[in-house]
């Protein structure tokens, strides 16, 4: 797979935030952001294409400090990010999430780009039961730049 | 017909009576009012042309395709605050939740009073209201496409001795897909891009998409004209030179690049007005997981009101989004995050509105690539009204039956109950807990009739230059409490006739 913008090392991290975030298994839906990488990532991509070369460029830099001092800070370990494992990405997460800093704020951002790309998925909207109220328009020619 | 970039093979030199810059709720209405009035006038946009052959109603490609930044404009503060706008030929009026109101008489009456606009008459203004309302068909919808949130509203209110009102929208036929912010894929919203545009086409206007501004071009205090770039909106690489001279420029990038491009310009600011006194009517969300399935996104997004407050700058309004922005909007990961989205038919949604007193600033692009730096911190009393707000929304959705409210507020972002709400009224809370988002910016280059105080006269005409125009919502001196795109459309409409009749002065 050739992304526009993100790098195979992006690639690797924004794989790793989104399964923190939407795990697979459970009980409320099966699928998990790394099933479905290679299609939601390249919606990503899409999203930081169209953001002007700074804004891309600080959401890339942010992921990469993440997957360095994150696990440093919130599970006490030397490893990268992405060679966590699934459930410890989420006890991460989690942590960053509920400790009351600046960090909770970045996870927010972050979802930016990982909850819309893997929840327009129709795989995903059939998991959760969502169904838009109409059908696209018939005449429907795609997006445009 | 719209020329857009792959139609535009060479430079354009060009000359019209009159230049618009941007096609939204200020910049398209002038064109159109003005081209009917046998005026020669070209608009140029910097966005796309997009239709609904073009709208898939998925966020992920929508907002890349016509929000400016894929939705990250930003003004910096404490905290900062998401400022959402358009980027296409319907500017922000093609990503709005098509509501409408006209401007509160009040606050026409506190800008004659206390804002330097003596001579502005609310009375003057009504048949300027009705002629926007007509062209852009401003219905009042029916309870079923209003939606379900409505109705769970409207239940708690009651409870609470408030009335929920149903909102106005600018739609035609309009069935409820729920997806207003994201291109109608009906063609219900009567945004600018379909109602006054084709209008303007029709009467002559000239329109040129993918054509940014870079420079006004000026000559002894007299505007004459605009030099730009064509803009391939694939890689946005400047491909062609623009040069197009007039008598008259309209310019209507909205109420944070207007006054970026003129301070980049050191143009039209002897006042020292220009940029400052931001108003963005900062908005929280509240959002309740409700007993029984709501199905929150059939009908429209922005479907009911509650102005009990609005005396106090406090407007509760609805808002529902697709799943995608709905998840990433509450905390949770994991499996929290799995079962809100699986409940996302359960979910409810409504907003908080505030008419701010805080003031913030919109300087020249600081950063490459950037239309425009600003800043804007929240102060003491907006915060204030913002909880109270978030209070209220939070008993009525308690007294509708919630199971549970998401605040919005990261020192209590969940409420499990009444006896958690109780807590919460207790607890003191700062600006930066709150996430925000905004939508309605305006102010940055104010009306008066004092040039030491403002930008622009009531006509909307600089002071500094003449035959230069700023028909967007930069002129309104402070925030409006409600929706401002009629309170724009109405003033480029009084503009428009201001300039015809005087067109021969220029």
């Amino acid at each position: 797979m050739t992304y526009k913008i993100l790098s195979n090392k992006d690639v690797k991290i924004f794989e790793a935030l989104g399964s923190g975030i939407i795990p697979g298994g459970g009980q409320h839906f099966e699928m998990g952001a790394r099933d479905l990488s290679e299609k939601w990532l390249p919606r990503t991509d899409y999203l930081l294409s169209r953001m002007n070369l700074l804004s891309r460029t600080g959401m890339r830099f942010l992921g990469k400090l993440i997957n360095i001092f994150w696990p440093m800070v919130y599970l006490r370990q030397f490893s990268q990010m992405i060679h966590l494992p699934e459930d410890e990405l989420v006890i991460l997460f989690h942590r960053a999430e509920s400790s009351g800093t600046l960090s909770s704020a970045l996870i927010l951002l972050l979802k930016v780009l990982i909850c819309p790309p893997f929840y327009g998925l129709k795989e995903v909207k059939e998991s959760i039961d969502y169904k838009e109220k109409f059908p696209n328009p018939k005449n429907f020619e795609g997006i445009k730049a | 017909m719209i020329r857009e970039f792959k139609d535009i093979k060479r430079d354009i030199n060009e000359h019209a009576d009159v230049l618009v810059i941007g096609s939204g709720a200020g910049g398209a209405v002038a064109a159109k009012e003005l081209a009917e009035k046998g005026i020669d006038v070209i608009l140029i946009e910097e966005g796309s042309y997009f239709t609904s052959k073009n709208y898939n109603q998925d966020p992920n490609d929508m907002m890349g395709m016509m929000w400016r930044d894929s939705g990250t404009t930003l003004a910096l503060g404490l905290p900062p605050v998401s400022i959402t706008l358009g980027k296409a030929i319907g500017g922000t009026t093609l990503i709005n939740s098509a509501t409408c109101f006209r401007t509160p008489e009040t606050v026409i009456e506190k800008w004659r009073k206390s804002y330097g606009c003596e001579g502005l008459d609310y009375k003057e203004l009504l048949p300027y209201f009705e002629k926007v309302e007509n062209e852009i068909s401003v219905t009042e919808l029916s309870e079923d496409v209003l939606g379900a949130v409505y109705q769970v509203v409207k239940r708690g209110a009651k409870a609470l001795g408030l009335s929920a009102k149903p909102l106005r929208h600018n739609v035609k036929n309009c069935e409820g897909a729920g997806i207003c912010q994201f291109g109608c894929p009906r063609g219900a919203k009567q945004s600018t891009d379909v109602s006054y545009i084709p209008k303007a086409i029709q009467a002559g206007a000239r329109i040129f998409a993918n054509c940014r501004a870079t420079k006004l071009l000026t000559e002894s205090g007299r505007i004459r004209g605009v030099k730009g770039k064509v803009i391939d909106p694939s890689n946005g690489k400047a491909k062609h030179n623009i040069h197009i001279t007039s008598k008259i420029v309209c310019l209507a990038m909205g109420a944070m690049i207007t006054p970026a491009f003129l301070l980049k310009q050191r143009l039209a600011n002897t006042s020292g007005q220009v940029g400052k006194n931001l108003t963005i009517h900062p908005c929280g969300r509240v959002v309740a997981e409700m007993e029984e399935e709501v199905n929150g996104h059939h009908g429209v997004s922005q479907g009911g009101q509650i102005d009990a407050f609005a005396g106090e700058g406090i407007m509760l309004e609805g808002i529902f989004l697709p799943p995608g922005l709905m998840t990433m909007s509450l905390p949770g990961v994991g499996e929290d995050h799995k079962y809100i989205a699986k409940h996302y038919k359960n979910l409810a949604a409504f907003g908080v509105m505030v008419s701010d007193t805080t003031r913030g600033r919109v300087f020249r692009p600081l950063l490459p690539g950037f239309p425009f730096s600003s800043w804007y911190s929240l102060n003491k009393t907006d915060t204030g009204k913002l909880k109270k707000g978030i209070e209220i929304t939070a008993e009525i959705f308690f007294e509708a039956g919630a199971k549970r409210v998401f605040t919005g507020c990261t020192k209590m972002p969940i409420l499990n109950s009444k006896e958690d709400l109780e807590i919460f009224k207790t607890m003191p809370v700062r600006a930066w807990h709150f996430e925000l988002a905004a939508f309605h910016p305006l102010g940055t280059c104010r009306f008066g009739n004092d040039p030491g105080e403002s930008v622009v006269d009531m006509n909307l005409e600089s002071h500094d230059i003449k035959g230069l125009f700023i028909p967007d919502g930069s002129p309104f001196p402070t925030s409006l409490g409600v929706n401002p795109q009629v309170t724009i459309m109405a003033f480029a409409t009084r503009t428009s006739d201001y300039i015809a009749e005087s067109i021969e002065r220029y």
